[in-house]
């Protein structure tokens, strides 16, 4: 396995799939090249259509995706070059977890198995309850063993979905660290999620999926810097609104203030992190109590609907 | 091809499969035990009218098949499981092989058990009868199991679908409709039945037998051939 190489092992151009009249990804065109991409969206934005379609699941509707230069449907020997995790369980539970992915690593024709299984299972450091069943599994265990399934045949390419659904903080830094390993040996890791910073902590670079379109993509750290500079609402209630917003416009990190029919504060900011600091001092200064202050568009959909509309709305 | 036809094996022999083949199995030799006891010597054409033909070939083997084919792919189609065996460099007929030869041996070696007591019984220690018998009743299963198992690759409605088929195809069509019988997999059991012992089932309505072994061979081959192609093709949930 070469690592740094410039060449995309994961290719797809004008990738479109829609279910009837829904149409769940539309028209993205991607490079995938070796080391950690975050596949980042809101739920239901497309991430785990196109994570089937590019481990040749679903079908396209148009457009085409290849995996080392081979399309990956109707490519049974590109599996064995593919580990991939989908979003739901796909576990047995009669199986002792050893079981599995002694299974997953027959149906992958793994040799020799034995030593394979055990490097798996310790990777995800499950060892010591690997004969126990995986119906007695907690969701995080049964989320490890999986991965020790999908990465039983020492994979090129690993499609992630959502991995990190049920894990506990110990086992998240655990999988970053693991994750980070493989991508350090050249392996090509795709990892899905709709949680910003997760992804932010594991991936270089970034593909943003809003409404199946592709919103943006490339390094993490120039799209965080455009999420930076976003305009940021933020309603505040208080005892006087009047006194409170004429004080509040004067500082540098408020663009606007306005008022809401029910009489709070609605504060336009492109520095939160400065507002949050000014604002109680402010309130203070002026004898104000406040009663309730709220972000009304921290969502992850309007961070990406930022992104989407460049800012415009 | 070990693996999957083991996983496949396990799965049809899941404890409610098990309960169910077996209530299935048993009804046919209870039903028969009866009917000895009470009319104190059956008549054959009787036994076979309504036991063997109607009971065992039209309701009980395809039932019996109808549930243990889920474990084929429809089970895994429902809990998603599909994935891990179809993310495999196996060809995909390397898949359904051993998942049919799996769901097909389970109701196979109970329906055979049933047929073959039954019969045993019924036509008092005759071994050609006895055999002819079990070798409808396993010739039913793999046709049963060939289509039951095709029809989970096409639709995620094969338990009713199966059952429509069974009681209106099977169960009237096939019965009383003159050219059906040519599409009945009840008729094609029976007529290789009948030709293993011709004296049995000569008064039940069947094709040929030399037609209905071929039409089984070419429906079997078929159903394969497309299942094989379905997984080629289908979305994979």
């Amino acid at each position: 396995m070469s690592s740094g190489t410039p060449t995309p092992v994961i290719h797809a151009e004008g990738l479109s799939r829609w279910f009837g009249s829904i149409v769940a990804v539309n028209d993205i065109t991607l490079d995938i090249r070796p080391g950690i991409t975050g596949l980042l969206g809101p739920n239901g934005a497309g991430k785990s259509t196109l994570i089937r379609m590019i481990a040749g699941l679903a079908r396209v509707s148009s457009g085409e995706v290849t995996v080392f230069g081979e399309p990956v449907r109707n490519n049974p020997p590109l599996s064995k070059r593919m580990g991939v995790m989908l979003e739901h369980e796909t576990v047995y539970g009669f199986m002792t977890g050893r079981q599995f992915v002694k299974l997953m690593g027959e149906l992958r024709q793994v040799n020799p198995l034995d030593e394979a299984v055990e490097r798996a299972i310790g990777n995800v450091e499950l060892l010591e309850a690997a004969d126990r069943k995986i119906r007695t599994y907690s969701r995080g265990m049964r989320q490890r063993i999986r991965l020790a399934g999908t990465l039983v045949h020492d994979p090129e390419v690993l499609l992630l979905d959502e991995p990190l659904n049920g894990a506990d903080p110990k086992q998240r830094i655990r999988f970053q660290r693991l994750l980070k390993r493989f991508a350090a040996e050249g392996r090509t890791i795709v990892v899905s999620s709709h949680i910003l910073e997760e992804v932010e902590r594991i991936a270089d670079t970034v593909v943003l999926l809003v409404n199946g379109k592709l919103a943006a993509s490339g390094d993490f750290r120039a799209i965080r810097a455009a999420l930076n500079e976003r305009p940021y609402h933020v309603l505040v209630a208080c005892d006087s609104p009047r006194t409170l917003a004429s004080a509040v416009v004067q500082l540098d990190s408020v663009e606007a203030v306005k008022m809401d029919p029910a009489g709070r504060i609605v504060i336009l900011s492109r520095n939160v992190r400065d507002l949050q600091i000014e604002l109680p001092r402010l309130a203070q200064r002026h004898s104000v109590t406040l009663s309730r202050v709220v972000p009304l568009d921290d969502s992850l959909e309007s961070v990406f609907g930022y992104l989407v509309d460049g800012g415009e709305r | 091809m070990k693996s999957l036809f083991l996983l496949t094996l396990r799965r049809a022999l899941s404890p409610t499969r098990i309960l169910m083949l077996g209530a299935l199995a048993l009804a046919p030799f209870a039903v028969t035990m009866v009917m000895l006891a009470v009319e104190d010597g059956t008549a054959m054409a009787d036994f076979e009218a309504f036991i063997l033909n109607a009971m065992l070939a039209g309701a009980i083997i395809p039932l019996a098949t109808l549930a243990t084919a889920r474990a084929g792919f429809g089970d895994e189609i429902s809990d998603r499981t599909l994935a891990n065996v179809t993310l495999t460099p196996y060809p995909r007929w390397k898949i359904v092989l051993p998942k049919l030869l799996a769901v097909t041996s389970v109701p196979g070696l109970a329906m055979a058990v049933t047929a073959g007591l039954t019969s045993y019984v019924a036509y008092g220690s005759d071994l050609a009868a006895t055999w002819a018998v079990t070798v409808g009743a396993v010739a039913a299963v793999v046709l049963y199991s060939s289509l039951f198992v095709w029809l989970d690759l096409v639709t995620p409605h094969a338990v009713g679908i199966g059952l429509a088929y069974i009681v209106v195809w099977e169960g009237l069509f096939s019965r009383f409709i003159y050219g059906v019988r040519f599409l009945s997999l009840r008729s094609h059991s029976l007529a290789i039945a009948h030709g293993v012992d011709e004296r049995r089932f000569a008064g039940e309505e069947h094709t040929a037998v030399g037609l209905s072994a071929a039409l089984a061979v070419v429906l079997i081959v078929a159903l394969f051939f497309h299942a094989t192609r379905r997984l080629r093709t289908m979305d994979v949930p």
